[in-house]
């Protein structure tokens, strides 16, 4: 063997040397590790969300719904004010069930646009009185024109009791109410089934933390409904993203004036999905396997601390927020604020620390 | 060894074959027109210039402007792919070069938001086809022009290109010596699991090291390939390992023409012989057609003259040492901006520092009216897209120009001259909790963008170095 050949070998068994030495190296030392991976059973936290807030959820909703149903028929066989006491009562408690599961927009409510047929406000009143008479049809509305707001419009918008319930005896208030009724309920059970079926199983084991699995799902949809809940429920109500200029009829269900309740639980919720339940993981118990293994500031008990904040916010709100935003400006722009606070922490921390880009804003072109 | 000024003397006065630069020429040609035209069907014409309201601007070039009329913007991308088959068929191939030069780059200009550090090589190496002699050899002008047939030219032409391919590499490889490439695999260490999904590899790419590995054989890669290449033992390895990186880049990350455009630039590295033999293996193909043989002057067939250098090689020479060194400096003018360019990309762009960073960010505008007391939210995407609004969020010019925007936009609607602009702006860097980043005091209608160092903008704690 030549000098040069000693040499060519030599001059590769150090590269090889090289990464044989830091390879192992990587796992081990606490400076150089993978930051993104973890040794955690995504399988059980999906499994544990799965059974303890989204099925749970969708049963609920379900329920409310059919109550919904038969309160409403009940008034119309039975007209009487007991009666439309019973159903705007059971209203309330199905708009807020539905707010609980109203952060799940992925897999099957995503697929049946569940948000689109359940709550898309505030209501285009004008055009929901031009269909009043051609009949409302679920498969050709675009519009804001149908889900809990319409139900909200015909049942509240009437001050006088007796007047509400003479309106909601009109033959085509009837028709008209029943259509969106029937179309909620209808989502509400494929979606119930597609939980309990197929997409159930497939939600459990899609683990990883590539785009369409179940935790980048959840982080997009997390954020996706806190941000959103931010504009909706409060932004453009208040006039803090329109000039200025207050728009107390965007409020979240206005005529029935369920706003705050409705506004508390779409945190609780989100807090709900992070935290988890007693006895049941959430996302945060995820961060925090992920953080104990991680230098740097953690953020996991910052992000529960900011939901603290926002719970504190609420409480001095006047209600409903329709008033709230004319009389209340500090209380409700010191709400905004702490809420702003939060859109940061779940759309740009919370995904980056857990390695999960934020799919809601695709790339249209390439990268490089 | 060489001494500098005879390594610059030699690439004057010694000639080499002109294979080499017509081989770049044809692929050049043939791949620009490939990506025009895939540009075109790929619908990203409505989504990139036609649906947004508002585009975001390089410093220097706020004046190039998108026309809003589809029939412009699709004739802009058939006059770029046009003139790129001009260049690879050589067919008045001056005006081609020039005229692909000036659309391909008016067309990256139009949003800065879409800036992609392989578009900004194809302009360098556009603006450097147009002073190439490649097209007297094998093109239609040499077809129709027997006195530019020329067989040999200046090592000069071929240099300059190799230059400016090996000075990329280089310099992404320096880049990717800093601490969160190395120690902690970041950004690969995100991206790398998001693709689990692939046959075989997706194995691979699970596992906690996978992205070390990965990301040190990509510092290694890109720091010793030219090196690779241009050694006469080793090259044939060097070319192997350029087409299984960038293959293996094209099947991780959604990098469009990237692989494609460096696997075809990297022919300029290979030995003049091999572009000897497949040009008169085009010769052959083309000799079955009758009428095109005399396309095909015979390569290599003059043996190379030691001409006096002509006046256009000497001035030449100039322009592309000028060009060269500006290549060497701009990757390194960050230096002189304190803080981290990682963090506030002063000097990030044009400086090869590729799929380098992972980064999130978030950015409430605020507008107040100093007039009425009158104060409030900017919904971003009232302005902007989904997209332009991700990129916005971390990069301080962006955010400038868009609160300028603004400022226009409110000054009109509110019918009051005095406004103030501020930013709540947060950034996540490489998984890192998100911090500051820019000053939400400052007035951002009372700052104009320069080239001095951004004030407005807080330093990152604690300071990360990067070359």
């Amino acid at each position: 063997m030549n000098a040069t050949n000693l040499f060519r070998i030599s001059r590769f068994s150090i590269i090889g040397i090289l990464t044989l030495l830091i390879l192992p190296g990587c796992n081990d030392s606490p400076g150089i590790r993978n930051q993104c991976s973890v040794d955690y059973d995504q399988e059980a936290l999906f499994s544990a969300i799965l059974r303890h807030q989204i099925t749970p959820g969708y049963e609920n909703l379900q329920s409310q719904l059919d109550q919904l149903k038969n309160d409403f028929d009940a008034l119309q066989s039975d007209p009487d004010l007991a009666n439309l006491d019973r159903l705007e009562t059971t209203f309330a408690d199905a708009y807020q069930a539905w707010k609980r599961v109203e952060i799940f927009h992925f897999g099957p409510a995503e697929e049946l646009q569940a948000q689109s047929y359940f709550n898309l406000f505030p209501l285009d009143v004008l055009t929901v009185q031009n269909q009043l008479s051609s009949g409302f049809d679920s498969e050709n509305s675009t519009q804001f024109d149908k889900g809990l707001p319409v139900l909200d419009y015909f049942i509240f918008h009437k001050t006088n009791p007796q007047d509400r319930l003479n309106y909601l005896l009109q033959s085509d208030v009837r028709a008209y109410f029943t259509a969106a009724l029937d179309k909620m309920r209808s989502v509400a059970n494929q979606v119930t089934e597609a939980y309990g079926g197929d997409y159930g199983d497939q939600f459990t084991t899609m683990t990883g933390t590539a785009a369409g699995s179940s935790l980048s799902l959840l982080i997009n949809a997390l954020s996706k409904f806190f941000e959103d809940n931010r504009r909706n429920q409060l932004g453009i109500p208040s006039g803090a993203l329109t000039l200025d200029i207050p728009n107390p009829d965007k409020t979240e269900a206005y005529f029935s004036g369920i706003s705050l309740n409705l506004l508390n639980k779409g945190v609780e919720t989100a807090q709900m999905l992070y935290e988890g339940k007693t006895n049941s993981p959430g996302i945060k118990d995820y961060l925090e396997a992920l953080e104990d293994e991680v230098d740097g500031e953690k953020i996991a008990d910052q992000i529960s601390t900011q939901f603290n904040k926002i719970n504190q916010a609420i409480p001095p709100l006047e209600n409903p927020l329709s008033k709230a935003v004319l009389d209340d400006k500090n209380d409700i722009a010191a709400l905004y604020r702490e809420m702003s606070s939060q859109v940061i922490n779940l759309k740009t921390d919370l995904p980056s620390r857990l390695c999960i880009s934020i799919t809601y804003v695709d790339n249209p072109s390439d990268t490089d | 060894m060489k001494s500098p000024s005879q390594y610059i003397d030699d690439l004057k006065t010694k000639e080499t074959s002109i294979a080499p630069l017509v081989i770049f020429r044809i692929l050049f040609g043939l791949l620009m027109a490939f990506g025009a035209i895939r540009f075109i069907f790929s619908g990203w014409i409505e989504k990139l210039y036609l649906e947004p309201d508002f585009f975001f601007k390089f410093f220097g070039f706020e004046w190039v402007h998108v026309p809003q009329s589809a029939w412009l913007l699709y004739g802009l991308h058939l006059l770029i792919a046009t003139s790129a088959i001009g260049i690879a068929l050589g067919w008045k191939y001056r005006w081609a070069a020039i005229l692909f030069f000036l659309s391909f780059s008016y067309a990256e200009m139009m949003d800065a938001t879409n800036y992609l550090n392989h578009y900004y090589l194809v302009i360098l190496v556009a603006f450097l086809m147009i002073f190439l002699p490649a097209h007297r050899s094998f093109s239609i002008d040499a077809f129709i022009n027997k006195s530019i047939r020329q067989n040999n030219v200046p090592r000069l032409y071929l240099a300059v290109l190799q230059w400016q391919v090996g000075l990329v590499y280089v310099f992404a490889g320096l880049a990717k010596v800093n601490y969160d490439w190395l120690v902690h695999a970041m950004p690969l260490a995100v991206w790398l699991p998001a693709r689990t999904d692939i046959p075989g590899l997706g194995l691979l790419f699970e596992q906690p090291w996978a992205p070390f590995l990965m990301s040190w054989a990509g510092a290694f890669y890109d720091l010793f390939i030219v090196f690779l290449l241009t050694s006469k033992r080793w090259w044939k390895a060097g070319y192997l390992l350029v087409i299984i990186f960038h293959l293996m880049t094209k099947v991780l990350f959604n990098i469009g023409m990237f692989p494609y455009i460096m696997i075809c630039f990297t022919t300029i590295f290979i030995p003049v012989v091999y572009h000897q033999r497949s040009l008169k293996f085009l010769r052959k193909l083309f000799g079955k057609i009758r009428s095109v043989t005399i396309l095909t002057p015979p390569v290599n067939a003059s043996i190379p003259k030691v001409a006096p250098i002509s006046s256009r090689t000497k001035s030449l020479s100039l322009v592309f040492m000028f060009f060269i060194i500006i290549q060497l400096i701009a990757p390194l003018r960050h230096l002189l901006y304190s803080g981290s360019v990682h963090w506030n990309e002063e000097g990030y762009r044009w400086s090869w520092r590729v799929m380098l960073l992972e980064k999130a960010g978030t950015a409430f505008f605020t507008v107040e009216d100093l007039r009425s007391g009158r104060k409030f939210e900017v919904e971003n995407d009232l302005f902007l897209t989904a997209y332009q609004e991700k990129q916005m969020a971390f990069q301080p010019d962006f955010i400038l120009q868009f609160a300028h925007h603004l400022n226009q936009h409110y000054m009109k609607k509110l019918g009051s001259e005095d406004l103030r602009i501020t930013v709540r702006s947060r950034v996540s860097l490489n998984g890192r909790k998100s911090q500051t980043l820019i000053d939400p005091h400052t007035d951002l209608t009372k700052i104009h963008n320069t080239w001095l160092k951004k004030k407005w903008i807080l330093p990152y704690e604690p300071q990360i170095t990067a070359l």
